[in-house]
């Protein structure tokens, strides 16, 4: 019998936040940036601090970036 | 009989160590100001100010916005959402359900996308930013729509989701340091 469960595996871009409205200010954050991007999807993490996870997608989205340069991390303000 | 309610914050932010929202299944729906505790923390109650109702073919399911009594409550413009609704119309609420009833975990869908049968949840290691497999999966979910027109959500996914032995599926991605939810121990 074959099994009937897919491992999904996130590999669009995503950054963990500590609410949902903070995903949305993100969202806001990288299109005044000029980034084509959109935020399609929050999952909870699990996370006591940085609760939700962010997850974008769109033609400037990278799995790999690294929004923070100053090298701060996720937002969790 | 009983329908899920689903007690939410109006403000995330004001949640503390141990409170998060909840799911209760109830034979009555909560009314406007009835009040509950939301966590661990002693003595702090919250109490419904607002209560949205998603029909489905399953039942009614209730989503109440509560906040922290004694505390001043935001204009609903200032609401995440309000918020929401403005920016994201198709956006959909999950929530994943366990065999007992339980939440497991929630997510908001913002492209009109339907949960998807057979496929596990993903874990999410945000110390370093790694994603796997949860060793559950969604093995069927209810729809339930808004009533009311001016709803946050086009839809609400009660989606139901089972324990799954991740050394049996190919291809699982296991987290070394998986921060799982507490609640899929």
């Amino acid at each position: 019998m074959a099994n009937p469960w897919n491992p999904f595996e996130e590999v669009r871009e995503w950054h963990a936040a500590a609410t949902d409205d903070k995903c949305l200010d993100m969202e806001a954050q990288f299109r005044a940036q000029g980034l084509d991007i959109s935020l399609v999807d929050t999952e909870t993490t699990g996370d006591g601090v940085l609760g939700k996870a962010c997850i974008f997608d769109g033609p400037d989205s990278d799995p790999e970036a690294s929004r923070w340069p100053n090298n701060q991390g996720d937002d969790d303000d | 009989m009983t329908n899920p309610v689903f007690f939410d914050a109006i403000d995330e932010a004001l949640y503390t160590n141990g409170e998060s929202d909840r799911l209760h299944w109830m034979t009555t729906p909560p009314r406007v100001g009835d009040r509950l505790p939301l966590g661990s923390r002693a003595g702090r109650m919250w109490e419904v100010i607002e209560l949205c109702t998603y029909a489905g073919d399953v039942g009614e399911l209730t989503i109440a916005h509560v906040h922290p009594v004694g505390v001043a409550v935001p204009d609903r413009a200032e609401w995440y959402a309000t918020r929401l609704k403005a920016r994201k119309p198709l956006a959909s609420m999950t929530l994943h359900v366990k065999p007992d009833g339980s939440l497991h975990q929630t997510g908001c869908n913002f492209t009109g996308a339907l949960p998807i049968v057979h496929r596990l949840l993903t874990a999410f290691d945000v110390t370093n930013h790694k994603t796997g497999s949860q060793p559950w999966g969604i093995e069927s979910f209810d729809t339930y729509s808004p009533v009311n027109p001016e709803a946050t959500y086009m839809a609400v996914y009660l989606t139901h989701v089972v324990p799954v032995d991740l050394s049996e599926v190919p291809g699982a991605i296991v987290l070394e340091s998986e921060k799982v939810l507490a609640t899929a121990q």
